[in-house]
């Protein structure tokens, strides 16, 4: 009889109505080392941050039993009484504290310092502590100060101290580079020999694989599979992930390519993007594949100006574009899309006529405001959007796809052509999907072109013309709709 | 305004409204009331309408096809946005079934560049339009029994002569969506024609506008799985976009933003 650490029983979560998992089964044997994949976001994240308590008990429906006791978390440090530690994607240290006093925060009582620990004592320990494992790094630094890799290193290291039962990690590698995966291999099998039980949650699972006992894949609808070590080969294993992609149930329709409108030669930033090339054509839509950390962000934003370049040129028309803002990106026609519509992309305490107007270039240039040829014209866009919304709302009350719409309708009046999306049908429900992908068919029947960042593969494949993959800042591969049949497995 | 494009207003203000005064239709025109005069006598002498004083009324009998050649204004454009997006889906050298129905007619209307494709259909309204907007196109008319209030031909010899073709593409007009029933037609000979088009085509795709969904028509098709793509306006109810993706049914909407 294996004895069941964890288990979870028919798991969902809505957040706004819009279902974020739906019926998730789950189970933790003592001391294995679990691995989570998905075709894209269908809630793996989601599942990390129920068993960590930051979606409390009582905000989702379905039961979890933890050492066969119901698992009932209101606040995040509830999870650690019970000796549950989650790495989260994000890092979370306090930024303003010195690595030491980060190290030995919040920690369990067996390994904690005394209470009144002087700042000077623990800054000793913490760097005899770090030497130890082989980082020596100086610990009265400000975490604020260190690079994302180092604050990462502290977070795992700070795993040796807390002595958890069941760990968590939530993409824990996307942005340590493969250079030192020594370290975080010798981080897991250190924990898997003092039977630690671990949930990973990773796509650069190669390097690990051979630790893992059981593998769970979540699917959008239906229910997941689990399998095991035993039962699985590598190649095996992205073949499953591919395995129920349906492209045709994408609206797409082919569109006649013309001339090239971007290009893109050798684009790096130091970090996390390297020798990027591509081109993009008239009515063409290219969508970029890659997993939260490789670097797909970070290019996205370059090509808007909203994160520096340093070396590689952009080619807007065949002519060098020095995009170095996002009012420049603006000023050739380029639209950015973000995925963070609720930070980033509307003016939340505005209302719908504003957040239209935010553009340069979509006011009338008039002293006077809200005249009724702005009204008239949000009326006509809003019309054809199939957006019923009134003008006079406050952005703050949209659904995610109302917020979607109304993005792409002050960029669609701002004459753009060459539209970026950052995730387009992140946490918006399906009605609102099909929307936005009609209106991008729309958009290249117009002749606009469209670059499409996205984790969700299923949908680059279904709705891009090609698609180029990206691995550790690096074009790992490139496919065209056409000839979907060869494998891309190895592009991952 | 040149003098023939005033006329053919005036025609049109009277078919929509019957009547029309001299100062209303000088106002609208922008012109004096004496070329409205002129023109209404040039109008009368063909016929179109009789003078009346200070106006003209529409001869209502000397137009009675009228109503077939001619739709309703206020739908035109959810239609002609079908037409356009399914145009879309074919290409030059292949031959394409369009089904009796107004959303063919606008499939008909949006083929000026293609080439070498060869249109068949029972529909003499679209037959009508291809010739009329589409010249290019070459259009096969199936023979058959004539429905003389839709001109569509029907019966025995139709489904025979069809018999004879493959199609790469068929576009159906649908009547009525609904979940439970699924896809039905305005009549029975409609309803064996489509179905026995679908057995004939590689790929088929269901014209709709979004005011047929959720009711249903006289004739039953087949169920809301027939169908592997739809095309419809972007006013479909969200039930249905929801169903369709979850289903693996392609649906276009038709926007028309930019």
């Amino acid at each position: 009889m294996k004895d069941i650490l964890l288990s979870c029983e028919d798991i969902s979560l809505s957040l706004n109505g819009i279902s974020i998992i739906e019926n998730i089964n789950l189970s933790l044997n003592r001391g294995e080392f679990h691995l989570l994949l998905d075709k894209n976001g269908a809630g793996k994240t989601t599942m990390a941050n129920i068993l960590s308590g930051i979606y409390p008990y009582g905000s989702y429906s379905g039961n979890i039993y933890y050492k066969n006791k119901e698992l009932q978390l209101k606040i995040p440090k509830d999870a650690l009484k019970e000796n549950i530690v989650t790495i989260h994607q994000d890092i979370c240290l306090f930024e303003d504290m010195t690595i030491a006093e980060n190290l030995y925060a919040n920690l369990p009582s067996k390994t904690a310092p005394k209470t009144f620990t002087s700042l000077e004592k623990k800054i000793k320990m913490a760097n005899e502590f770090l030497s130890e494992h082989d980082c020596p790094i100086d610990s009265s630094l400000l975490v604020r100060q260190c690079s994302q890799f180092i604050k990462r290193k502290i977070e795992l290291l700070r795993l040796y101290l807390m002595q958890p039962e069941l760990l968590i990690l939530d993409e824990p590698v996307a942005i340590v580079s493969n250079y030192d995966m020594k370290f975080f291999l010798d981080l897991l099998s250190y924990f898997k020999k003092k039977g630690v039980t671990i949930l990973c949650i990773s796509y650069n699972y190669e390097a690990f694989i051979h630790l893992v006992d059981h593998i769970s894949i979540f699917r959008e609808e239906g229910p997941g599979y689990t399998i095991s070590q035993s039962d699985l080969q590598q190649e095996d294993l992205s073949h499953l992930l591919v395995r129920d992609f349906c492209q045709n149930r994408y609206p797409k329709i082919d569109v006649k390519k013309g001339e090239e409108v971007l290009c893109a030669e050798n684009l790096s930033n130091d970090l996390t993007i390297k020798d990027i090339s591509f081109t993009l054509h008239q009515g063409e839509i290219l969508g970029f594949f890659g997993s939260s950390g490789s670097g797909r962000e970070t290019l996205s934003k370059a090509l808007f100006g909203l994160e520096p370049c340093h070396s590689g040129t952009i080619y807007i028309d065949r002519l060098p574009a020095h995009i170095t803002s996002p009012e420049k990106a603006i000023d050739l026609g380029i639209a950015y899309i973000t995925d963070d519509r609720s930070n980033y992309g509307l003016f939340q305490n505005l209302d719908l006529l504003e957040n239209v107007n935010s553009v340069k270039g979509n006011n009338y240039k008039s002293f006077w405001t809200r005249t009724h040829a702005e009204q008239n014209r949000y009326a006509w866009y809003a019309d054809k959007m199939n957006l019923e919304l009134s003008p006079d709302s406050i952005a703050r009350h949209l659904s995610g796809g109302e917020q979607q719409k109304l993005i792409l309708m002050r960029w669609i009046m701002s004459s753009a052509r060459i539209f970026i999306f950052n995730e387009p049908t992140q946490s918006i429900d399906i009605p609102s999907k099909i929307d936005v992908y009609n209106m991008f068919n729309d958009l290249v029947l117009k002749g606009a072109s469209i670059l499409l960042f996205s984790s969700n593969l299923e949908e680059l494949l279904g709705v891009c013309d090609r698609v180029i993959f990206i691995k550790q800042g690096l074009i790992s591969g490139e496919v065209s709709r056409m000839d979907i049949a060869q494998p891309i497995e190895d592009y991952f | 305004m040149l003098p023939l494009k005033r006329l053919e207003e005036i025609k049109d203000i009277l078919t929509k409204n019957k009547q029309a005064d001299v100062i209303s239709l000088a106002q609208t025109l922008n012109v004096t009331e004496a070329t409205i005069r002129r023109d209404l006598e040039k109008l009368e002498n063909e016929h179109f309408l009789t003078r009346t004083h200070g106006g003209a009324v529409l001869n209502e009998s000397k137009h009675p096809e009228i109503s077939l050649f001619t739709l309703q204004e206020d739908s035109i454009e959810r239609y002609q946005n079908i037409g356009k997006i399914a145009s879309q889906f074919i290409q030059n050298n292949e031959t394409v079934f369009l089904g009796p129905g107004t959303c063919s007619r606008f499939v008909a209307r949006n083929l000026t560049n293609k080439v070498n494709v060869t249109i068949v259909t029972t529909d003499m309204m679209v037959a009508h339009d291809c010739s009329l907007y589409s010249p290019n196109a070459a259009v096969i008319l199936a023979g058959g029994n004539l429905n003389p209030t839709t001109l569509e031909l029907y019966g025995q010899t139709t489904d025979n002569f069809l018999e004879t073709f493959y199609f790469s593409t068929a576009f159906l007009d649908i009547d009525g969506i609904t979940m439970a029933r699924g896809y039905s037609v305005s009549s029975l000979n409609k309803a064996f024609l489509t179905q026995n088009v679908l057995k004939l085509s590689k790929k088929a795709f269901a014209l709709c506008p979004y005011d047929r969904f959720d009711v249903e028509s006289y004739a039953t098709v087949g169920d809301i799985n027939l169908f592997e793509s739809v095309i419809t306006n972007e006013r479909v109810a969200d039930s249905f976009k929801e169903y369709y993706f979850q289903h693996k049914i392609q649906l276009f909407a038709t926007f028309n933003i930019m």
